[in-house]
């Protein structure tokens, strides 16, 4: 048996059936043309040097040497071409697809992307931004990028485009541009596209259509101007008219301090005349009517001036200074040493970090705390008023803690609201205003206050104020 | 038998496209079945080797073994085209 012979025949089968598998690549759309000739051709040579083997050793035919010997050259040559081709063609298939990856995301991006060169002119729109101007790409390439501005914004944007030649070659601005859909604002933001020494070279850009935003902030500054002008008119209100309301209430409280004095003449001449029990009645009925409305003069004149001080707040004036907060509590405890006698307290003082706010202010807000907590301390048990505070970051927080008759909850918010008492039958005097005007005043100078309460236990009130920078503490 | 001067030139451009190949290793990974289609080249190199190096020794055993490799190599290209025929991947 001819070995020999029998392996070229097995070669040569092989190869008849690579050619068969070849001839089906022709219905398969992803194989190139020149592939599959290519293929096709080089194993035409196996077929033909294989064929001449066989012919050889089996006797039939004479050796064709000079035919083999080219075809046997051909071979490595035509498989190099093969692969070669075979390469490019697979690099051209990955950047097509690559192209294709990138293509899909810009064609669907609703932002707007552009390619500039150097002098501003268009190399590159995105569909979306076709589509909003309603032009055609080919239409748009090369044009500049500023035809489309508002004539009165192009100088201000070129200057902002001449920023993308110096370092951080970025910039960023808001433009009106006159669209399909009529005159819309743009916020771009470009970067340069430096060549390797460092030079621009194309302006890459991404834009979005904030029409819809810049309306809305035009709303909303509209809105808060009224506000403010409502807020104004308010305080104008209030103070207009408790200021207003004081001089008839002078003239109720003086006419009725002659009321009372013309009374006790009235009585004096009764009295010589020899009194009846018809006028005794009438002069006790007198006596009463001018007691009520006296008491009730009083009680307006108090609800006046709170009004009058609580829309003084929002229109005074600041003066930032460095609070030094511990000589601030301690002149505030001396001032209310005779109501700190009287309610048996004690009062401690911790070490306070100083804050950057407006004295008076501070005063008053620690003041009315203070007053506050000795006002509602539980008579069943000595009371004890503690002051802590501590740096937190940008702001100071103090607690003016207590062991008084405390809150409920629900009322954290109620006690300061203004002409709000917890307790109106209570034995504290008040008019509801002292945590109104701490609220409103930590409003103003860009503090918070927060309570934390127990019915029973106590209340620990939490005022947070800007703290001083660290070049100003002294 | 002697040395014949086409087998020589053949291994020679053989070898060097095989040494190509080596050199855009990277390149060629890329390509589908690229490994099936260079265990191929690699038995047509070794086949022409064999042919070449009988002529210097154990004529009839290297002759075998030179046949036997083109058989391999025919084997081993039948399936890279089968796989290329087949594959649904990135076109060429």
């Amino acid at each position: 048996m001819n070995w020999i012979l029998l392996l070229n025949t097995l070669s040569l089968f092989f190869v008849i059936l690579t050619i068969g598998v070849i001839l089906l690549w022709k219905y398969q759309q992803y194989i190139s043309k020149n592939i599959f000739s290519l293929t096709l051709i080089l194993l035409g040579l196996f077929f033909f040097d294989h064929l001449c083997n066989i012919l050889e050793w089996s006797g039939i035919a004479a050796s064709m040497d000079n035919w083999e010997d080219l075809v046997q050259i051909l071979q490595p040559i035509l498989f190099a071409i093969l692969v070669y081709t075979m390469i490019q063609r697979s690099q051209t298939a990955q950047l097509a697809a690559s192209e294709a990856k990138y293509r899909l995301l810009v064609d669907n991006q609703s932002d707007l992307i552009t390619k500039l060169d150097g002098k501003g002119n268009f190399l590159f729109v995105s569909p979306s931004y076709c589509r909003l101007f309603g032009q055609d790409e080919k239409d748009l390439l090369g044009q500049p990028f500023l035809s489309n501005v508002s004539p009165e914004e192009q100088e201000q944007i070129r200057r902002e485009m001449d920023t993308l030649y110096l370092p951080p070659y970025t910039c960023r601005f808001r433009q009106r541009a006159h669209t399909k859909y009529g005159w819309r604002h743009l916020y771009w933001s470009y970067r340069a596209l430096l060549s390797e020494k460092g030079k621009p070279i194309a302006i890459i850009g991404i834009g979005r259509d904030i029409t819809d935003q810049v309306q809305a902030e035009e709303e909303r500054e509209k809105m808060v101007e009224k506000l403010q002008a409502k807020n104004r008119e308010l305080q104008n209100l209030v103070y207009i008219s408790s200021h207003d309301l004081q001089s008839p209430l002078v003239n109720i409280r003086g006419f009725s301090g002659e009321l009372k004095q013309s009374l006790k003449q009235l009585q004096t001449v009764l009295n010589e005349c020899g009194r009846t029990q018809q006028a005794e009645t009438i002069l006790k009925d007198i006596s009463q009517a001018l007691y009520f409305i006296d008491s009730s003069a009083e009680k307006m004149q108090t609800l006046i001036d709170g009004l009058l001080k609580l829309s003084r707040i929002g229109s005074m004036e600041l003066t930032l200074q460095t609070v030094h907060m511990n000589s601030l509590i301690n002149s505030i405890i001396d001032g209310l040493k005779f109501q700190i006698q009287k309610a048996g307290c004690e009062i401690i003082v911790e070490n306070l970090p100083p804050c950057l706010s407006d004295l008076y202010q501070v005063n008053q807000v620690f003041t009315n705390l203070l007053d506050n907590s000795i006002k509602f301390l539980d008579p069943s048990r000595p009371g004890k008023i503690r002051i802590t505070g501590q740096q937190k970051g940008k702001s100071c927080e103090y607690r003016v803690i207590d062991n008084g008759i405390g809150i409920s909850s629900e009322n954290y918010e109620k006690i300061f609201e203004i002409f709000h008492r917890l307790h109106p039958d209570g034995p504290a005097k008040g008019i509801g205003l002292g945590l109104a005007i701490v609220r409103r005043i930590l409003d103003k100078l860009d503090g918070t206050i927060q309570v934390v309460s127990e019915p029973g236990v106590g209340s620990e009130f939490i005022v947070c104020l800007p703290s001083v920078p660290p070049f100003e503490t002294p | 038998m002697e040395i014949q001067e086409n087998e020589v030139i053949t291994l020679l451009i053989t070898a060097g496209v095989g040494f190509f190949f080596t050199a855009n290793r990277k390149t060629i990974r890329t390509l589908p079945f690229h490994q099936t289609l260079m265990i191929s080249y690699s038995f047509y190199l070794a086949s022409l080797f064999f042919t070449v190096l009988e002529g210097f020794i154990w004529e009839t055993v290297l002759n075998y073994l030179e046949h036997i490799s083109m058989v391999a190599f025919s084997c081993t290209f039948f399936w890279w085209c089968w796989q290329m025929g087949v594959r649904r991947e990135t076109s060429l």
